[in-house]
């Protein structure tokens, strides 16, 4: 389904983001990508979604090679992707409903298909009385969702979310999580998260890549993590997790605030902002 | 492309029309400016041209031959001029002719003429009508060095000042349109720069979800074709208002000096098609030429 042999990217400045990365992963596996910031977990993201081409070594995914894709093959490669984002990525000016029927419009689906696929996404994701509503009206939790209907909508054979939970408040990344969850479990979807967040890792006990340093230092299968974190000590984990989320969002806040009388111009590298 | 697709790609086309009020507004005004220019440059020119036409079918040569040229000759030089480039008719006039359209001026006085029909002072020559008026002076030197020609006459005063303002008209209108051209093609790629900025997020979530290169740009290239198409009509409108305005004004006010001017100047609605088909044309080209040929630049798609 995915494979990566000997994977290595070297950036037209210079940096290595991924040196010598090999991995498997089967058709309807769930696998968590952790590993800190600058590790690598992006490039390898990137590569999937065929933004990238690596410089070294192959990558497989679905028996297509990624690197000698032609540019005009792209976009029917990514249609068989469902990709989800930290920042959500929803068009502000949309409502819920056409957020998720703008990637089958864009992508030549007859309205008729669009009209009957929607709705049933949105209610499998308990999104159904939030059709008419835009992003704005939404909690995190709920944008997340519905950027996750949009990844589903057109039934993709693998769902790429790079930490999908980063901007949602922890008792709701739960609920992502779990959604994802399901999806494996009742789609056979193979799902791809990348995460920072290892108390979500030990909950759900899944395989975890663990990449540093541009490289695969670990790959357990069922999340070994979850000796570490047991019982109280989960607990304590996971409210101090939460008191320091909070402290971050009023942080996040506060910066939005002073954004918003002192405009800062330019692009957001890693955005938070939706 | 498939064609349920089509509805939502004018769709999107215009609402980037409308999503950038200001700079739509400032692309249209430009292209209307340079469709105005080149519609008022072509209708003095078609003016003119059907000036000269009329003032062509007026103008005749003059050849006239020595005396001592033969019949044989004279004959000779009717296929010899036939034959020439610029010459459009021919017509001998024989110098009995000549004394009979003498005796017509003279009306009442024609008596004093009496006597001059066995001593034809006159001379025969040939009455030619020549095809393009602006190249005259070359047919009348041509004319000038052939066998048994006495003297060429010809006026030359009305087709040089017809032919030099036509030129002007025409070299100042190419000048000052390429200027244009070039001007709106530069605004609009610049209003579609603006759109594809704004719309950023939207293009990128775009490819995420596997919108193919062409599916992104339609739109653009849709909204540059509008804005054409919008300007083409306006210009069509203005242009044939204004004309068949100043056409009216100019026969009321001096419609008795210049009454030629009047009775050859064109119509609007007989033209109105080839203009609004020009206009609209145009107004496209420049519309997709602004928006498709600098967009991949800001699209890397």
């Amino acid at each position: 389904m995915i494979e990566f042999s000997n994977v290595s990217k070297v950036y037209k400045n210079g940096a290595e983001a991924l040196k010598g990365v090999s991995l498997k992963i089967d058709k309807g596996e769930f696998v968590f990508v952790v590993g800190s910031s600058g590790a690598g977990k992006s490039t390898l993201i990137k590569t999937l979604l065929r933004e990238e081409v690596p410089t070294g070594g192959t990558v497989f995914v679905n028996g297509q090679n990624l690197g000698r894709m032609r540019r005009r093959h792209i976009p029917k490669y990514r249609r068989q992707l469902g990709v989800v984002f930290q920042d959500f990525r929803l068009i502000p000016s949309l409502n819920v409903y056409d957020n998720v029927a703008f990637s089958l419009r864009v992508t030549n689906v007859v309205g008729k298909e669009i009209r009957s696929r929607v709705p049933y996404v949105l209610k499998l994701l308990g999104l159904a009385d939030k059709i008419k509503c835009i992003p704005d009206e939404l909690s995190g939790g709920e944008q997340q969702r519905v950027a996750l209907a949009r990844a589903l909508v057109n039934n993709p054979s693998i769902i790429i979310a790079d930490e999908p939970t980063g901007n949602i408040d922890p008792e709701l990344s739960f609920e992502i999580v779990d959604l994802l969850s399901e999806i494996n479990e009742q789609c056979g979807t193979t799902i791809l998260m990348v995460t920072h967040e290892h108390e979500l890792v030990s909950y759900f006990s899944r395989r975890v890549i663990t990449i540093e340093g541009g490289q695969i230092i670990s790959d357990t299968k069922s999340g070994a993590h979850t000796e570490l974190f047991t019982g109280d000590l989960l607990e304590d984990y996971s409210r101090t997790l939460a008191k320091k989320q909070k402290a971050a969002a009023a942080l996040l806040a506060e910066i939005d605030e002073q954004e918003e009388q002192y405009p800062l111009t330019g692009e957001v590298a890693y955005g938070r902002k939706a | 492309m498939k064609l349920h697709n089509l509805g939502y790609l004018l769709k999107e086309g215009m609402r980037n029309v409308l999503h950038n009020k200001l700079m739509s507004f400032a692309c249209i005004g430009v292209l209307l400016a340079c469709l105005l220019l080149i519609g008022s440059a072509a209708m003095f020119s078609l003016n003119v041209n059907s000036m000269m036409g009329y003032v062509e079918d007026q103008n005749e040569v003059v050849l006239i031959l020595h005396d001592e040229t033969t019949r044989s000759e004279i004959d000779d030089m009717a296929v010899s001029l036939g034959a020439m480039e610029n010459i459009a008719a021919v017509r001998f006039f024989s110098r009995d002719e000549a004394l009979a359209s003498y005796r017509l001026k003279m009306g009442d006085q024609a008596t004093l003429l009496d006597g001059f029909e066995d001593n034809n002072v006159l001379p025969d020559s040939y009455v030619l009508r020549v095809v393009d008026l602006s190249a005259l002076e070359t047919t009348v030197e041509q004319l000038d060095r052939l066998d048994h020609v006495e003297k060429v006459k010809a006026s030359t005063v009305v087709a040089d000042i017809l032919t030099a303002l036509n030129k002007t008209v025409t070299y100042a209108g190419i000048g000052i349109v390429a200027i244009l051209v070039v001007v709106s093609i530069v605004i609009i790629t610049n209003t579609i720069k603006i759109t594809v900025f704004s719309r950023r997020k939207e293009i990128n979530i775009m490819k995420y979800v596997g919108a193919t290169d062409s599916f992104i740009r339609l739109p653009f290239l849709v909204e540059g074709m509008l804005i054409g198409l919008i300007a083409a009509t306006l210009a069509f409108f203005i242009l044939g208002a204004s004309y068949t305005y100043l056409i009216q004004w100019t026969s009321d006010q001096f419609g008795a000096y210049i009454g030629i001017f009047y009775s050859n100047a064109i119509e609007f609605r007989d033209i109105a098609l080839y203009v609004f088909g020009g206009f609209a044309g145009l107004g496209v080209f420049i519309g997709v030429m602004g928006s498709g040929m600098f967009m991949s630049r800001y699209l890397k798609v």
